[in-house]
């Protein structure tokens, strides 16, 4: 997984997410997002258009990091999740906690 | 019917092979996009399994696939201290049980799944996907 793309437009922060978020790139996952709730971004939008593979591991800190997101006052969004990601999200009922997107651009 | 096993080391860096060895047996079957998802998805997650709840002493675990006429039935079984698949509890989106998870993700996207613990000798999940008739557009 690689996430270096930050860019930082006022109060929204947009981390681009590359890759397959699994049992071995959980944590660099997870670090990136939580530098991003450090920040004062009200808004972290989670850009997936380049992420191709997600599994239950990404969904429990997707959950974890929106919980502690939520309590810090700021939103987290995930943008552009391919079909495979949707339909997990849909699954687990974790897209009726995090809020999804469709950017037309893409 | 032909079969394939693999033993892959207990890191979670050849989790990504068991994905990449499935993805290409489904596709030489006919397998649609959907569902060579669904399977990558599937033996991730009992993989991840063996590695995060086995405690497993042992330095490897066992994939196998069989390929059969109709159906593609593969087995991820480790050598670990076992747990009870009935005391597993769903997942709580409030963030104060966050296991689980994995198991229901294979039982809603699989067409069948076994689950073999033993306390003190491992674990076994064994699931099963046919190959659909229709074809996607």
């Amino acid at each position: 997984m690689n996430s270096n793309n930050i860019i930082e437009t006022g109060k929204t922060s947009m981390v681009s997410i590359k890759g397959e978020i699994d049992i071995y790139s959980i944590e660099k996952f997870r670090a990136s997002i939580e530098k991003e709730i450090m920040t004062q971004a009200t808004q972290i939008i989670l850009d997936c258009s380049e992420l191709s593979y997600m599994d239950s591991t990404g969904m429990g800190v997707l959950i974890e990091l929106r919980n502690k997101s939520k309590e810090m006052g700021q939103r987290i969004i995930m943008m552009n999740p391919r079909p495979n990601i949707k339909k997990l999200l849909s699954l687990t009922g974790v897209d009726k906690i995090i809020e999804i997107v469709d950017n037309p651009a893409n | 019917m032909d079969s394939i096993k693999l033993t892959l080391p207990t890191k979670p860096e050849y989790v990504s092979l068991a994905r990449l060895t499935i993805a290409s047996v489904a596709n030489n079957m006919g397998f649609s996009i959907g569902d060579v998802e669904d399977l990558k998805v599937a033996v991730s997650e009992a993989c991840t399994n063996a590695l995060n709840h086995s405690k497993n002493p042992d330095t490897t675990y066992d994939l196998t696939y069989i390929v059969e006429n109709q159906k593609l039935v593969f087995t991820v079984t480790d050598r670990g201290i076992g747990f009870e698949p009935e005391e597993v509890a769903m997942p709580d989106l409030n963030g104060k049980q966050l296991g689980g998870f994995g198991i229901f993700i294979i039982k809603s996207l699989m067409d069948r799944v076994e689950i073999i613990s033993e306390r003190g000798s491992g674990t076994s999940i064994t699931m099963v996907k046919n190959l659909s008739t229709t074809h996607e557009v």
